[in-house]
């Protein structure tokens, strides 16, 4: 079947600006059609050469600016020695926190370099040791204070006048009162 | 390649030397990539002074990640150039900030004589660097950076913030506006 599709001078120049002149970079449908535009059609290749004067003049337009402004040039620098010097500043302030204030030199020093972690390992294994101790050593203590504890009741309970007064009075039990 | 046909390692040597406090080095690199700079910002923002502005805070920002540059990650011309495109585009986006929104703007036809008029005895390529401070302002936003940059339409869409047909209508009506130009430049010469 025979393609009659035909492009209009209008949509030669719309492709033209878009694509640029030069039909061979076009889209394949496109391509084909402005090619066909072209043999026939001498306004089609006026608006061709005309678009292909826009892309010479563009390749062939200055890329540099004309040489950079004294002052802008001198600023641009004075800028590159501002932040020269900043780095130089931070790089000679003490840091916060310094590895020697906190570990020291020896072996304690040679831990924080090499293993990092053994702080809060050793705080671990602290804290695990004293709740073994707390475990082993206070029931101890607890049954030995419950002895104490009842030792003292004991000798109170002989000695003591109020530990006998409702016996003085004929209190011996509550069935009095009833 | 570099915009003064040295290599871009030469750059990233520079921006080395720089990093460790080599003020030579800067200034090197001022003389090498500037006035690529200034052009680009002068072409997108059609204003001297800003352009010079826009220039010296890319280079700024040059100077301030030279330190943490990452060798063969990204060449510096290109580096410098984006940050240049980004900060044009964001000074054109303040110019326009109390009005309505750029996609709702109509470009405006300009009221100056045509470049051609005045360009009339220069050559063809000084008559289309003329032609396109006339342009509207997308229009030569899009036609610099397709040009002058070699960016794809999807890169200029991406820094532009539109639709990859939004960037091919720019550039096919940035082009006729330019060929309308050079045209009646030529009739005149004739």
């Amino acid at each position: 079947m025979t393609d009659h599709v035909t492009m209009t001078l209008e949509e030669f120049e719309t492709c033209a600006a878009r694509w640029g002149a030069t039909t061979a970079l076009w889209p394949e449908r496109e391509r084909r059609l402005g090619d066909d535009l072209l043999t026939v059609s001498a306004e089609a290749r006026a608006a061709r050469d005309a678009f292909e004067a826009v892309d010479a003049a563009l390749a062939a337009a200055p890329g540099d600016a004309a040489p950079l402004p004294e002052g802008l040039a001198a600023r641009i620098l004075a800028d590159a020695a501002t932040e020269t010097a900043a780095r130089a500043n931070t790089a000679m302030r003490p840091a916060a926190r310094p590895a020697a204030a906190t570990s020291g030199g020896g072996l304690l020093g040679l831990l924080d370099r090499f293993l990092p972690v053994w702080r809060p390992a050793a705080a671990c294994f602290a804290s695990a040791a004293v709740g073994i101790w707390l475990g082993y050593v206070a029931p101890q203590n607890i049954a030995m204070a419950a002895t104490a504890m009842a030792s003292l009741d004991s000798d109170y309970a002989q000695t003591s006048d109020v530990a006998f007064l409702g016996d003085d009075y004929g209190y011996s039990d509550f069935g009095d009162f009833e | 390649m570099s915009f003064d046909g040295m290599s871009d390692d030469d750059d990233e040597a520079l921006l080395a030397r720089f990093a460790g406090g080599d003020q030579a080095a800067a200034r090197a690199l001022t003389l090498r990539l500037a006035p690529r700079v200034l052009a680009l910002a002068t072409r997108m923002l059609r204003d001297d002074a800003e352009a010079e502005d826009v220039t010296q805070e890319a280079m700024l920002r040059l100077w301030r990640i030279a330190p943490d540059w990452r060798t063969g990650e990204a060449k510096v011309s290109t580096w410098l150039h984006r940050i240049t495109s980004n900060l044009c585009i964001d000074r054109l986006r303040k110019r326009r900030r109390n009005g309505p929104p750029i996609e709702d703007v109509a470009e405006p036809e300009d009221p100056t004589p045509s470049a051609a008029a005045t360009m009339i005895a220069r050559d063809r390529a000084s008559a289309v660097t003329a032609a396109m401070r006339r342009l509207p302002e997308r229009q030569r936003l899009a036609i610099v950076l397709r040009h002058f940059e070699d960016l794809g339409n999807p890169e200029i869409a991406e820094r532009l913030e539109v639709s990859v047909e939004a960037v091919e209508s720019l550039l096919a009506r940035g082009r006729r506006a330019l060929a309308r130009d050079l045209a009646a430049m030529g009739g005149a010469e004739a």
